[in-house]
């Protein structure tokens, strides 16, 4: 559906780049603007045909080789983002009028008001059409470019390899027309985005770009059939479904969570002092507050994760998510820092677990998705079988459950009186794990391949009590991973063994088993134990996986 | 010394002999910096009415430089190093004492810095950057010739270690 349109190499584009995109072979005649090269981009005539009908081009028959082919956003893009202002303002507005309890909120005239908003949105979506006019975009064998701008031009271009992950995002209103955002996450910083396209055409990028920074430079796309995905998981017959998490957990995670007994905690106390000093009615009114915040925490865990999903395909792995706005967003197994599974007092007694990710350049832990469409929950509440199959896809070569902890001596009851019976440390030449908390335990696991530095610290009352704390500096600054109160007597010798397994050896890097190209592995169901050595992945056929994406990407980490 | 700190393998190294005046004076005038202007804010408006105010606050401020002063000289006495065969260890501290180990193969840059003070005294420090934020692994108060012939070691081992990611 995107506008076909031919660029003279010389308008706009960077020098470089008009010498890049003179190839000494004739370039092909494409079809329709929705083509991607495919294997053989000199001898194919004509790639696949795009997934949604075009207007013939006539006008290729003949391309001169500066000429490049260039695509535009879909044309309802400025419609959508003109909504999008619009139901911002409906809701801004709308807030203004619901009764907080303290009575004021005085409507301007009707008339005023509706044009006011007409006036708004018409404005923004005359914006986004014209931003959406001088937008164009190049997806192609050579090179990935953005041009943006009405004053000032600008023309992005992304190496591929430096591309380290791709979100398919998917807001309310761009869902009605099938269409979608693309983010491309280039290392730090702002992501490079791309919208709107259409779905198919999203779907199909995401997985030419995530090809193509693997390092395969012919890159085969996969026509993305868009009838056999659902409307809210974004999943395909290629897909495996590695852990998916149903409303129903979701719902019983969020009101068993200890965040939702912290708000209810804080109101009970707001309204016994309310009640204590008399105040009457002020205390029901603090009930709508309450109230309101309770809904939309609950709302706010349980649509933004709603049918959660992990997949794995030929890409790489990827988690799908969200209700209103349906997230699809590629999980980079090599930046993946450290991870914290934690589990707060009633969910023990259910058997549930959450997972957090702290990875490069996505910013601190959060619980919901950031301005960047970045959410680093990388499994909202999930069974421990379910946690074992997402960290067994995130790192296949290793089991952290194999290392025998150390648990912390009596002594460490002096500083830590309520976590101590928990705390516990361990490591391998894999990974290392710590675990503490209380009200809410905490286990951290760091691959060594990802410790940058090892630290040991000992206050005085630590060194009175013969114990230390034992911290790994990570890239991912989200997580402080450390064991606390581990005792110094042992930790001597136990140090020594833990610097010797920093010196990185590719075999044991856990989130790529050694070995040669295979088929890809057959769908893993949570493995129960693992070959104690990293040797015994090599005669496995399921060595080269599909998650290992974004090995040459870490490069750039 | 205390062995899980300083473990027993390589050479210890110290910082040069002239670290510890430097590292005294710079806790020093760190410590004048707020010490000087509370003695003089107290002396102007709190004299009228609490008479004995500006000697509490320029006693506590020179017990406070004594102090510093002692623990300046003292920690830059206790702070060692050691280059190892595939990593860097560096321990430090008096009460709260750190060991950091830092392989060769982390290691993205060597910095050599020199402040004022550290260049009246012809001293300069070293850092090592890695990808991680947490990892303080700086070595202040050395030689300048020492500095940079420990940089250019360190840089040496971390390309003769540097594992192609």
């Amino acid at each position: 559906m995107s506008e076909p349109h031919r660029e003279p190499a010389a308008a706009g584009v960077p020098p470089e780049s008009a010498a890049v995109s003179t190839p000494p072979e004739p370039q092909p005649t494409p079809t329709g603007p929705d083509f991607l090269p495919t294997a053989d981009w000199g001898a194919s005539p004509a790639p696949e045909p795009p997934p949604i009908p075009s207007p013939p081009a006539p006008e290729f028959a003949e391309p001169p080789a500066t000429e490049k082919l260039t695509e535009r956003p879909h044309p309802l893009t400025p419609l959508i983002r003109g909504w999008i202002v619009l139901l911002a303002l409906l809701i801004g507005i709308g807030r203004e009028f619901i009764p907080n309890g303290q009575g004021e909120g005085e409507l301007p005239p009707l008339g005023f008001l509706v044009g006011g908003i007409a006036a708004v949105a018409v404005i923004a979506a005359a914006a986004g059409f014209i931003s959406w006019r001088f937008t164009r975009f190049v997806v192609d064998d050579e090179e990935l470019r953005i041009d943006t701008g009405v004053l000032v031009r600008t023309s992005q271009r992304i190496a591929f390899e430096r591309v380290q992950a791709i979100d398919v995002v998917q807001p309310f209103a761009a869902r009605f027309f099938q269409l979608a955002e693309l983010r491309i996450d280039i290392g730090g910083g702002e992501s490079a985005r791309l919208r709107y396209l259409g779905l198919a055409r999203a779907y199909e990028l995401r997985d030419y770009l995530l090809a193509r920074a693997r390092g395969h430079r012919h890159a085969a796309t996969v026509a993305v059939d868009l009838a056999a995905s659902s409307v809210l998981t974004d999943l395909h017959e290629q897909d495996e479904v590695l852990v998916q998490v149903s409303p129903v957990t979701l719902l019983l995670a969020a009101v068993t969570s200890h965040e939702f007994f912290g708000i209810v905690g804080g109101g009970i106390a707001a309204v016994t002092i309310a009640v204590y000093f008399d105040l009457g009615w002020a205390s029901l009114g603090l009930l709508v507050p309450l109230g309101s915040a309770l809904i939309g925490f609950i709302a706010q865990r349980v649509t933004g994760q709603f049918n959660y999903t992990l997949s794995r395909r030929s890409a790489g792995l990827r988690i799908s998510r969200g209700l209103t706005s349906l997230t699809s967003q590629s999980l980079p197994p090599r930046r993946v820092q450290a991870v914290q599974i934690s589990q707060s007092l009633l969910w023990r007694r259910l058997g549930l677990y959450r997972i957090d990710l702290a990875v490069v350049g996505w910013g601190p832990l959060s619980d919901d998705e950031d301005a960047r469409g970045v959410n680093t929950i990388m499994l909202p509440a999930g069974t421990a079988a379910q946690v074992s199959a997402a960290l067994a896809a995130l790192w296949p070569a290793g089991d952290y459950r194999e290392i025998a902890l150390t648990p912390a001596p009596r002594a460490a009851r002096w500083p830590h009186p309520l976590s101590a019976p928990f705390l516990r440390w361990g490591f391998d030449d894999r990974f290392f794990v710590s675990q503490h908390g209380w009200l809410v335990r905490r286990w951290q696991i760091v691959p060594q391949a990802r410790v940058q530095s090892v630290e040991v610290r000992q206050g005085p009352i630590s060194r009175r009590l013969n114990l230390a704390d034992v911290a790994v500096h990570t890239a991912g600054l989200q997580l402080a991973t450390r064991a606390k109160g581990v005792d110094a007597d042992p930790l001597r010798a136990q140090l020594a063994q833990l610097q010797e397994h920093l010196h990185h050896k590719p075999e044991h890097d856990v989130s790529e088993p050694p070995g040669e190209a295979g088929p890809p592995q057959p769908p893993t169901a949570p493995q129960p134990a693992l070959e104690p050595d990293p040797q015994g992945y090599a005669g496995q056929p399921a060595a080269r996986r599909a998650d290992q994406a974004e090995e040459t990407i870490s490069s750039t980490e | 010394m205390d062995t899980l700190f300083r473990p027993p393998d390589g050479a210890w190294q110290r910082l040069a002999p002239r670290a510890a005046p430097a590292r005294a004076l710079g806790a020093a005038l760190g410590t004048l910096l707020w010490a000087v202007p509370a003695f003089v804010a107290t002396w102007l408006f709190a004299r009228t009415w609490l008479p004995w105010a500006p000697w509490v606050v320029g006693g506590v401020g020179l017990a406070w430089l004594a102090w510093r002063t002692i623990r300046g000289w003292r920690w830059a006495r206790a702070f060692g190093f050691v280059e190892r065969e595939s990593d860097l260890l560096i321990t430090s501290g008096l009460w709260s004492r750190s060991l950091v180990a830092i392989p060769y193969s982390r290691m993205q840059s060597v910095q050599v810095r020199s402040g004022p003070i550290e260049r009246f005294w012809g001293l300069a420090r070293v850092s090592l950057v890695t990808a991680s934020i947490e990892t303080s692994a700086t070595i202040p108060g050395l030689e300048a010739t020492t500095a940079t012939g420990l940089r250019n070691r360190l840089i040496e081992a971390g390309e003769a270690q540097a594992l192609a990611l």
